[in-house]
């Protein structure tokens, strides 16, 4: 019995070994970008950019809070877009791309 | 006399939706570059009901533009009224966090089914500010009418000013509602009867209404009733309509 129990605690923690490993591993292969877009005060108009932010290749997650007035999403670190770009995208909705910053860790959301 | 009088109505009640703006009035935004914008417009009053299905593309990031068809229909006939092509051109835009101010240029041309209809050409100015809470809209702009009939309508200014209000916290992810009250205002030019002026035409009128503008992401529904305040010499006061609008922009 009590080798059994020590048989399922070392698989248990390879486990959980395991799935943690995988997070960092998932961590360490993706670039979360936040963009702070002045202009943002509708839904409707927020709109195209959603749609053109989702056609970043690579783009997941995308993001938008039109009462805080950013857009969040991540990409595969060797996509990550450049600064031109994502203000291309910005300014081709109607808006304008006050700040631009890239991280390997997800952005905390409402966090200015 | 008659003929006249419902050429003017159906020229003021004539679609003017673009993309995001008041519902009986003009607003400076344009569609993103690319982007597809399908709706349809439906207005009922007393005597008519109009049906327009239209179709707005975004260019570039400052020029939209939208192509529409119009039909009207009493309870005896449904007609096409016309083919209507419309641009706007964004002049400028200024951001702030949760705020945009812009302005824009309209100019529109209504090419009627029949042949005694006028041709119609509207140039107009429009600017306004959207932000979190309040909007604000406002346009100015010239009608001139063109044909070869011996009744000539007389060419009109035409002014709008809208207030707007979100009474709910915005979210991206939930219907988004804002509250309008729109005043709209045309002072037309006497009309002409084979070259003549015709005594009895010209005037101004003024009408006021309560709309709002529902949306979900890329769907809009606009509603609205208006209401004819006041009208001066011989414009016709502008008839109580109610006017509902489906937008999608994809």
């Amino acid at each position: 019995m009590k080798k059994i129990k020590v048989t399922l605690t070392l698989m248990l923690a390879m486990i959980g070994m395991l799935v943690l490993s995988h997070e960092v591993v998932a961590q360490d292969t993706k670039t979360y970008v936040r963009i702070d877009v002045d202009g943002l005060s509708c839904p409707f108009c927020a709109y195209g950019m959603e749609k053109n932010l989702k056609k970043v290749k690579g783009a997941k997650q995308v993001y938008i809070s039109v009462q805080d007035g950013y857009t969040t999403f991540n990409v595969p670190k060797d996509k990550q877009p450049t600064e031109e770009a994502l203000t291309k995208i910005v300014e081709d909705a109607g808006f304008t791309a006050r700040k631009i910053r890239f991280s390997p860790t997800p952005f905390k959301k409402d966090a200015k | 006399m008659r003929k006249l009088t419902l050429g003017l109505v159906v020229i003021l009640l004539a679609g003017k939706l673009y993309a995001h703006e008041p519902l009986y009035g003009f607003g400076p935004h344009v569609l993103f570059r690319g982007g597809f914008a399908p709706h349809i417009n439906l207005l009922f009053n007393q005597d008519t009901y109009q049906t327009e299905y239209a179709l707005g593309y975004g260019i570039t990031k400052t020029w939209t533009l939208s192509a529409e068809v119009p039909y009207q229909g009493t309870d005896s006939e449904y007609l096409r009224r016309g083919f209507v092509l419309k641009s706007k051109n964004r002049l400028w835009l200024n951001t702030k966090p949760g705020k945009s101010f812009q302005g824009s240029i309209v100019s529109r041309v209504e090419l009627p089914a029949q042949d005694d209809q006028p041709t119609t050409m509207q140039l107009a100015m429009t600017v306004g500010q959207e932000a979190l809470k309040f909007y604000w809209f406002a346009s100015a702009g010239y009608v001139a009418r063109f044909t070869d009939n011996e009744l000539e309508p007389g060419n009109n200014v035409l002014y709008n000013f809208s207030i707007g209000y979100r009474p709910f916290k915005v979210d991206y992810y939930k219907p988004d509602l804002v509250l309008f009250i729109e005043t709209t205002g045309n002072a037309f030019q006497k009309s002409r009867m084979n070259g003549e002026l015709m005594g009895q035409s010209g005037g101004t009128n003024l009408a006021i209404a309560p709309t709002m503008f529902l949306t979900y992401k890329n769907l809009a529904i606009r509603g609205g009733m208006q209401f004819g305040l006041s009208n001066s010499a011989y414009a016709p006061k502008i008839k109580r309509n109610v006017r509902v609008t489906i937008e999608l922009h994809i």
